[in-house]
């Protein structure tokens, strides 16, 4: 989209009301073109390699919030990836019940077994999660598998109300054209000044270990990009005093730490951190990247680690 | 920029600039809505011959994204090679404009990535891939070498620009 009016005003030139309703109005379609390129996706990915049916609920289960009150984030689509030998069917339920539960029935140790929903639900808090967990109907071994999360954030929805621009043009009973003419602009200005506040949008990123034994970390590199930090969800679940510690580094990024200690192997536990700053965009670039590291200490090792990662 | 007052005597001058001062806020918002995001996958060892369930992701596009770059990034005690590829899942290479995305990097004993020679399709000029909304593709890594790597982490960035679209 390139926004642009149709009549250029130039001193001296008489002033066409038709000219100035023109402008008024294409601003007000630039607008809600803008709006209605409100939505953006990303995807989050949860493995439940070595998952069995004895392990705890938790160990089954992704678990999502969002960053604030402020943002419209939904789950629009989950599938599940799940290679098991024997033909066992595994239901995969969200916390909100009003979400159908889908079933994927193993097919093999190394055949792909493949199941998805496309049913959104909303994730409607930043301080309880909503939870997808994965349950099969009787004894089995995920030998590899995984639940991919794909999250959808409404722009025109955060925060502040945004429902276009419709100006209210000038006619010919227009009795005061200067005051209308500037009542006009200030109220287009807001608009514009709105569709600025709907760039920011939520973008999730999960990275998750499993038995991860105190003293170790795992890293992942991520290439720089058009985005900025917003903060993060440290996840753990182990024996109580298994510490996991997540951080975000980079370039431009003031850093996020965020460390959960774990009360107890069927206890998912989450601690929230704030954090700011904006990655250059230069993904070739590999000293511009963001680091992801979880570190697990306390003596205990963890049984599921995984940090949510915000993105604006 | 900012708004200019219109009193009851006001120039063309001053309407202009309230005009230009909302385009111009408008186009940068439809820049910054450029969206990036990754699909990435990590392995702690990538077995030469290992089954495909071992060594790749596959996801559903939600929204169509266009490719920007992709890299492969690993921990090894020696030299080998590593590959990764984009894949559609069903085989239809329509779907990626019957382009073959792949790269391969060569290791070396510690820790490096396939950048900045990865495939890097930011260029205008060059091959623009757009990935599918609906479509199924798969990310996968393969080690012809024989040897095993430490850690491997294939990355694909794709960015959305549905506001300048």
């Amino acid at each position: 989209m390139i926004p642009y009016v149709p009549h250029h005003f130039v001193d001296g030139d008489n002033l066409d009301m038709e000219k100035i309703n023109d402008n008024l109005e294409a601003i007000g379609r630039d607008i809600e073109r803008s709006l209605e390129a409100r939505y953006t996706y990303s995807t989050i990915t949860l493995d439940i390699d070595g998952v069995t049916e004895a392990s705890a609920a938790v160990l089954r289960a992704v678990a999502i919030r969002r960053p604030s009150a402020g943002n419209a984030l939904e789950v629009y689509a989950v599938e599940v990836v799940l290679y098991a030998a024997g033909a066992v069917v595994w239901t995969l339920a969200c916390s909100d019940t009003s979400w159908p539960s889908i079933t994927v029935t193993a097919a093999g140790a190394t055949v792909e077994a493949h199941a998805s929903g496309g049913i959104p639900v909303s994730v409607t808090s930043a301080a309880a999660d909503l939870t997808f967990t994965l349950t099969p109907a009787s004894a089995s071994t995920c030998t590899r598998g995984y639940i991919v999360v794909h999250l959808r954030v409404d722009r025109g929805n955060q925060g502040t109300s945004h429902a276009g621009h419709f100006p209210a043009l000038l006619t010919s009973a227009t009795t005061a054209p200067a005051t209308s003419i500037d009542a006009e602009l200030v109220s287009l200005a807001a608009a514009a000044a709105r569709d600025t506040t709907n760039s920011v949008d939520v973008r999730c990123e999960m990275f998750s270990t499993r038995g991860l034994t105190s003293g170790s970390s795992v890293s992942w590199a991520l290439p720089s990009g058009a985005r900025r930090i917003l903060g993060s969800v440290q996840y753990v679940v182990g024996a109580a005093g298994s510490i996991a510690t997540g951080t975000v580094t980079g370039t431009g990024l003031s850093g996020s730490s965020a460390a959960a200690t774990a009360t107890g192997a069927t206890v998912l536990v989450a601690t929230v951190d704030a954090a700011s700053g904006s990655l250059a965009d230069e993904p070739m670039d590999s000293t511009d990247d963001a680091t992801v590291t979880i570190t697990v200490s306390g003596g205990v090792t963890a049984a599921l680690a995984a940090l949510l990662v915000f993105w604006s | 920029m900012a708004l200019v007052a219109i009193s009851s005597a006001f120039t063309a001058t001053e309407l202009r600039a309230n005009f230009d001062d909302a385009t111009a806020l408008l186009l940068t918002n439809a820049r910054a809505g450029a969206k990036d995001r990754h699909i990435f996958f990590r392995t702690a060892a990538l077995v030469s011959g290992s089954d495909v369930s071992l060594r790749s992701t596959a996801w559903t596009q939600q929204d169509d994204q266009e490719v920007r770059m992709m890299s492969i990034g690993v921990t090894a005690g020696s030299v080998f090679t590593i590959g990764a590829t984009l894949t559609v899942d069903n085989g239809d290479t329509l779907f990626l404009v019957d382009q073959t995305i792949s790269i391969s990097h060569a290791t070396v004993n510690g820790t490096n990535n396939s950048r900045p020679t990865s495939l890097d399709l930011r260029t205008t000029t060059g091959t623009r891939i757009r990935l599918v909304k609906g479509v199924r593709y798969r990310l996968a890594l393969t080690n012809t070498s024989g040897s095993n790597t430490t850690v491997c982490q294939v990355t694909l960035q794709m960015r959305s620009v549905r506001r300048r679209a």
